[in-house]
């Protein structure tokens, strides 16, 4: 999923200070499971601006809500009835929602309460690692599972840099060695033998460098 | 009538300052002999200051009205000689040392009401004011408290001051 | 099995004395399934703990925590009260008794009886109020003291006329003169007593001038000074002249400790600390600086953090006197002077304007002849005679006694006995459970979910505690201005039965549907109040309490005014949630009828053996190779029983028994569930398998161990030894090994090596005892053999007190030193010598010594990892922590988890026996019950809401939720624990925890900050 981590207060405050009718806008997908925006976190933000506001002497309103996800216009249509109530709007979900309502709602300030990190997962309770940087060219097959363009921190292709000790990454020893992972799991798997075969040369056409992107399914099409 | 006797024995008047006496006015002698014989024992007994007794005589007057003398005197036959409720005679002699008794706690406990009525006090003062031995005013004032009577106000320093509760 | 005569056994019980004691015993079997007859003498229950002020070490007021236990012995449908009543004679045997009874006439009917204390009004007859010791009077119709189960008059014929007056005004009609004694008969398959004993009479001894100087009182009255509902109302006065004194001195030992002036020898194991509470207690309720000094021969603070409340007691001023005073002089017109020398012999002499006599217990004239028509032993002291071994049964089998009949102890010494007592008789009665008990039958309940909410405040002044402080009437006619309420009252005491009644009847006239109690803490007291509704129909969530005694009125004792506006706003909030409660379903489920007991020595097995003999399986998981702990390590007992032949038979008994899984070389590798329904995996055996096992509770019975010390060239000299291996080196003596202790010249011991200093400020309880034991042994294998013992304080309690004289008797030295002056050991050759100050000589001796004897301290068993794995609590010294110190003194606060042994606190192997059987009792009560409600205040999912996130997976402490196939997060209401973990975790806000729904809660605070946000 999208992990995203709430952004610092003060930056939050600083954005929405000059409004008197503020909408917080949760979203139940990605950003709730990653405890950053889900209904949870939208009423600590919005608690945390009425006493902001009420420290400054201002009567401002401050509404709280949750869609079931931002990034479906039928969902980001829900608000289209109460919008005018309001003006300002913190969406708390990954940048797509805050995007998708921007479009949505032209003529209101729309200003994000997350910073959207990566993909990843849930390792522990609390902890969210990356794991895909959507290279739009899976190369995992040939990896053992394990994604040398996300765990790799010069995103090599070709086996390890050399760089690193113990198992953990030159560039930050909290960090394992992406390669070093490959090769433990490429041993256990009996596949060892797709070091002796070169990757080639990576089209990255496909990632972000290409521009931004799509995906169509053309048998889905209306 | 007994009753009255002692108290006006406790309170320090003594009992020779009053008499009742039957006389018939067919008994002209037994009146003259009567007034005669007050007469002179009143003389030896000399002046009678009744305002140095005022709060001795409103204690006397306390007990008197109060109901628990008065029941006790109205079951004394009851209990001695008719019998009681359980069906027994209390022994005479028993009764009479517990009517005494109670007798005087009430005359003691009059005794402090009254001087309550003029503000709070401690048990020292109290003590002072009645006459009474410390100790006698410090368990009667408790039986006072107990009884609702009688409470702490407050304290000061380390002595706590006592009020009448109601007249 | 039944009888010898092949009669099936009584499923009955009687339990002669209903103080606390007696109390817990009848909740313990009433709860467990048997019929209890709960005897007593006095005309109500409650003994002598309802005349205490306050009780160590917690502090707690003694009638707060006895009172939901009078209230829950007054209601329980299966607890017969009888008081008035005394026993007669008791035939037959265990199993099936017939007791002889005989009631005295109370004249007053207790049925028709309200209380309401018109015909105390106007009673002409005034005698001594033995309740308040004879500090004031009371009428010859009488209620012992408010609270009084069973809540009624009596008429004291001994003082009654018979004027009829009371019959006169008794609009109840419940005066009857013609009441008479009546004889009548019981059949009972046991019985418990727990009888009590009476304080000395401190007149005996002319010098104390006891009967001649008012301001001379015993330790009772000063309770009944200090109390509340005292004739004092708690304000602390001297009966003299009702002055606040300055200065009160405490005579320890009155009637203990005595041979010369009265024949009681013993200890008498409670006064000490009890005089260090009504030192400290009194310096609370003092308006001034109050001068306390108590006076001393030993500080006798031996149980669970008894020490660490003499330290502070010395923090806060209390003065300690090592001195036996022998009289008290009257000085001017009602002050006391107290002379005594001093440890340097300085001749001292004080002023004191209040004098306490620290009277000890005696057995009672009266208790000495229920002892002689029962036919039990007693012994020379006359307290019951019980074996080491078995320290509830009495010398008749099936006759239980518990409480300070079995010696001198303290309330939770009495509480443990008296479960123990329970179990002992749960044992031998378990085939007849459930035969004699009556079933509840509760009112249907009344469904006010249409109704508005009708709110009844009930605002308890609690004694003093809360009406010294709070202005009781003005938070009353506060709430009456509140949103919903229809009703406010102020009680003296909410808790009490009268009052329950009460608030029946107010509620169901008024339609009241929702209770707030403004009072103490609902830890102790929601449960009663939630059974007051229910027994009026009403469903038990619907109940709110605020707290204004522990949150307030304690901790704002100097500032009335804003103590009253805080009492207010508390209430102001429990109103204002209370508006907003709802009804709450619970449901019944199955209790695993089995125990896991951890720990294999002698508490171990006897809670074992005791589950298993009431009925229920056990397994018993030991991680050693052998079971039996530490009394393996003990030779004999001070009485001079043979443990190891003991811990023979138990091992056999135990591992013989049908009902009992013994697992040695095992441990607990986890731990899941809840009461009633645990599941604990155990690496059984050094094969490393895992088994896995569900059962109802766990008693953890885990023991301790022996310091080894770093001083006293411990493990640097051969003749520097501990008690322990003293004990060993004594066993050895004939295998002919080295030292041989008979040919010992001098031997000297060294108490309190590893206790009662900074690193370990516990006592260890039972190292006196440990050397007067040896030093009696050594004296018996070599009378000349010259023993030294060197103390700080000989803490021989109880019935203990009686070696140590003998000790003396044989001359053996003992002499005393304080923590900053150490005795020194040095080595000698193959010797060592010892220097050490003399508190007699004054001046330090060196001695030579064949051997030095390390009293060392006891210190609980590494338990980290059971510990976190069961989730149970310990002190800062590895001492497992009970649920309350007083009254629960074998139950963990995590319900369906029990705690024997010296894993709770160190103890003699009688008092580690008795409080396993304890634990018993309690895991016993509660397996008994079969079912168990659940549900109620539990956690529940919105379906619509759940992003299936899994937070609430992974937060939840007993793995209750997951994800259905629905795909949405499911809480199994009967397994969930009202934690409430998951309702703060879950990112969505998809969970609320019924009864403490977000707006429950968030109505509270909006209604704390009214006004002022």
């Amino acid at each position: 999923m999208i992990i995203a981590e709430p952004k610092p207060i003060d930056e939050i405050i600083d954005s929405l200070k000059d409004f008197n009718r503020i909408l917080v806008a949760g979203c139940d997908g990605c950003v709730t499971v990653c405890e950053a925006g889900g209904m949870k976190e939208v009423e600590v933000v919005a608690s945390a601006l009425r006493i902001y506001f009420k420290q400054a002497g201002r009567a401002v309103t401050v509404d709280e809500i949750s869609l079931t996800r931002q990034c479906d216009r039928p969902y980001t249509a829900q608000l289209a009835d109460k919008i005018d109530q309001y003006d300002a709007v913190l969406s708390l979900a990954c940048g797509v929602g805050v995007q998708f309502l921007a479009e949505d709602y032209k003529n209101k300030p729309i200003f994000p309460g997350v910073n959207t990190c990566f993909m990843g997962g849930t390792e522990e309770k609390g902890l969210w690692t990356e794991r895909c940087q959507g290279c739009g060219k899976c190369i995992l097959a040939n990896t053992g599972g394990i994604c040398p363009i996300a765990r790799c921190s010069k995103r090599m292709l070709n086996g390890p840099c050399g760089g690193s000790s113990d198992g953990r990454c030159e560039v930050n020893k909290d960090i394992a060695c992406g390669w070093h992972l490959i090769y433990e799991r490429l041993k256990e798997l009996g596949q060892l033998d797709r070091f002796e075969t070169p990757t080639d040369p990576k089209d990255w056409n496909t990632s972000r460098d290409g521009g931004p992107r799509k995906v169509i399914k053309e048998v889905s099409r209306l | 009538m007994s009753v009255v006797e002692q108290l006006l024995d406790y309170s320090g008047i003594g009992r020779k300052r009053m008499a009742l006496r039957w006389v018939s006015a067919a008994e002209g002698q037994i009146f003259a002999d009567t007034v005669k014989e007050l007469t002179e024992s009143t003389k030896e007994l000399g002046p009678f200051d009744a305002q140095a007794y005022n709060l001795q005589l409103a204690a006397v007057e306390r007990v008197l009205q109060g109901p628990r003398v008065r029941w006790m005197t109205g079951v004394d036959l009851h209990v001695t000689e008719r019998g009681n409720v359980y069906g027994e005679k209390v022994d005479e002699q028993a009764f009479r040392a517990m009517f005494e008794q109670s007798l005087k706690e009430e005359y003691e406990k009059a005794l402090i009401l009254e001087v309550l009525g003029d503000g709070p006090s401690s048990v020292r003062e109290m003590a002072g004011k009645t006459g009474l031995p410390v100790y006698t005013v410090s368990l009667r004032l408790n039986d006072l408290e107990r009884r609702g009577l009688a409470d702490l106000q407050k304290f000061e320093g380390s002595t706590p001051r006592f009020v009448r509760l109601a007249a | 099995m039944a009888n010898s005569s092949g009669k099936k056994k009584k499923g009955a019980v009687l339990v002669v004395g209903a103080g606390v004691a007696g109390m817990q015993a009848s909740l313990d079997l009433a709860s467990s399934g048997y019929l209890v007859h709960l005897v007593d003498k006095s005309p109500t229950i409650g003994g002598i703990m309802s005349q205490l002020d306050k009780t160590f070490p917690t502090n707690d007021c003694a009638m707060c925590i006895i009172s939901p236990k009078l209230v829950e012995v007054g209601r329980h449908l299966n607890i017969n009260i009888l008081p008035n009543t005394e026993v007669e004679g008791l035939e037959g045997e265990a199993g099936n008794f017939q007791v002889a009874l005989k009631s005295h006439p109370r004249y007053i009917d207790l049925k028709a009886c309200t209380a309401c204390g018109q015909c105390r009004q106007v009673c002409p007859v005034t005698a001594v109020n033995e309740f308040n010791q004879a500090l004031d009077l009371r009428e010859a119709t009488y209620m012992r003291y408010p609270q009084a189960i069973p809540r009624g008059f009596t008429i004291d014929r001994n003082v009654c006329i018979g004027c009829g007056l009371c019959e006169k005004v008794c609009l109840a009609e419940a005066v009857h003169y013609d009441d008479t004694a009546k004889e009548f008969s019981l059949d009972v398959g046991a019985v418990i007593l727990a009888p009590g004993n009476e304080i000395f009479d401190p007149s005996k001894f002319d010098t104390y001038n006891y009967l001649n100087l008012p301001n001379v009182v015993t330790s009772l009255e000063f309770e009944r000074i200090l109390s509340a509902s005292g004739p004092y109302r708690g304000h602390l006065m001297r009966p003299y002249d009702r002055e606040e004194p300055a200065k009160i001195a405490w005579l320890q030992c009155v009637g203990s400790r005595n041979i010369n002036a009265c024949d009681n020898s013993y200890c008498s194991a409670v006064c000490c600390m009890y005089a260090i509470k009504e030192a400290v207690i009194a310096k609370e309720h003092a308006h001034g600086n109050l001068d306390t000094a108590i006076f001393y021969m030993d500080m006798r603070t031996y149980g669970k953090e008894f020490e660490q409340y003499y330290n502070r007691a010395k923090e806060h001023g209390v003065r300690f006197i090592r001195s036996r005073i022998h009289s008290i002089e009257p000085e001017g017109e009602c002050d006391l002077r107290l002379t005594y020398a001093d440890e340097q012999g300085q001749q001292k002499s004080e002023v004191f304007d209040m004098v306490v006599l620290s009277v000890g217990f005696e057995v009672g004239k009266e208790t000495v002849e229920l002892g002689k028509r029962l036919n039990i032993d007693l012994n020379r002291h006359k307290f019951a005679v019980t074996d080491g071994f078995k320290p509830v049964e009495t010398s008749r089998p099936g006759v239980y006694v518990c409480g300070t009949l079995q010696g001198p102890k303290d309330i939770p010494q009495s509480v443990m006995e008296a479960s123990g007592a329970a179990a002992g008789t749960s044992a031998l009665l378990s085939e007849s459970r459930w035969t004699e008990t009556r079933s509840l039958q509760l009112p249907p309940q009344r469904d006010v979910s249409k109704e508005p909410p009708r709110i009844g405040v009930f605002v308890c002044n609690c004694g003093i505690n809360i009406g010294g402080i709070v202005d009781v009437p003005a938070v009353r006619e506060y709430a009456r201005t509140l949103p919903y309420v229809v009703h406010v009252e102020d009680n003296l005491f909410t808790c009490s039965q009268d009052t329950q009644v009460r608030m029946g009847q107010v509620i169901k006239e008024k339609g009241i549907n929702r209770m707030v109690v403004a009072a103490c803490t609902p830890l102790t007291h929601e449960p009663l109040f939630r059974e007051t509704l229910l027994d009026i129909g009403l469903n038990k969530y619907l109940f709110e309490m605020a707290n204004i005694r522990n949150q307030d009125s304690w901790v704002h004792m100097k500032d009335r005014q804003k103590a009253t506006d805080k009492a207010k706003d508390l209430v102001r909030m429990s109103v204002a949630r209370a508006a907003l409660l709802q009804q709450l379903e619970e449901q019944k489920i199955q209790i695993q009828q089995s125990g896991l007991v951890i720990g294999g020595g002698i508490a171990g097995m006897n809670a074992a053996l005791n589950l298993a003999q009431q009925g229920f399986s056990a397994i018993l998981v030991e991680k050693g190779t052998e079971l039996g702990g530490l009394a393996r390590c003990v030779t004999h007992t001070i009485d001079g029983m043979e443990v190891q032949p003991y811990v023979d038979s138990l091992i056999a008994e135990v591992k013989a028994h049908p009902g009992i899984k013994v697992l040695t070389e095992s441990e607990v590798t986890s731990f899941k569930g809840y009461k009633g329904n645990f599941t604990t995996k155990v690496r059984v055996g050094s094969s490393l398998e895992e088994e896995t096992f569900e059962h109802g509770v766990v008693i953890v019975a885990t023991g301790a161990k022996e310091y080894r010390p770093k001083e006293f060239l411990y493990g640097e000299h051969d003749g520097v030894m501990t008690q322990m291996d003293l004990d060993e080196v004594l066993r050895q003596r004939g295998a002919g090994n080295g030292n041989d202790p008979a040919k010992w010249n001098r031997a000297i011991m060294i108490q309190c090596v590893g206790s009662r200093n900074e690193e370990n400020p516990n006592c260890s309880r039972i190292c006196c005892q440990s050397a007067v034991k040896h030093a009696l042994e050594l004296k018996k294998l070599n009378p000349a053999m010259d023993i030294v013992i060197l103390y700080r304080d000989m803490r021989m309690y109880g019935l203990l007190e009686d070696y140590y004289t003998e000790a003396r008797r044989q001359g053996i030295i003992f002499s005393r030193f304080d923590l900053d002056d150490l005795p020194k050991v040095e080595s000698n050759g193959a010797g060592l010598k010892v220097t050490f100050h003399d508190h007699v000589l004054q001046r330090h001796i060196q001695m030579p010594a064949d051997a030095v004897v390390l009293s060392a301290a006891t210190l609980a068993a590494n338990t980290d990892q059971l510990a976190t794995q069961l989730k149970v609590p310990r002190n800062a010294y590895g001492f497992f922590i009970e649920a309350h110190a007083k009254l629960r003194p074998v139950d963990f606060s995590s319900e369906g988890i029990y705690l024997c042994g010296t894993a709770h606190s160190p103890k003699l192997i009688s008092e580690s026996i008795t409080q396993s059987l304890a634990a018993a009792s309690r895991a016993g009560s509660f397996l008994a019950g079969k079912t168990l409600s659940v549900g109620g205040a539990v956690a529940h999912v919105d379906k619509s809401h759940c992003a299936a996130c899994l937070v609430c997976v992974m937060s939840c402490p007993y793995g209750v939720p997951k994800i259905n196939d629905e795909n949405v997060s499911e809480i199994n209401p009967a397994l969930c624990q009202g934690c409430g973990v998951c309702v703060s975790e879950c990112p969505a806000k998809a969970i609320q925890l019924s009864h403490f729904e977000d707006d429950q809660i968030t109505v509270e605070v909006h209604a704390l900050l009214e006004g002022a946000v």
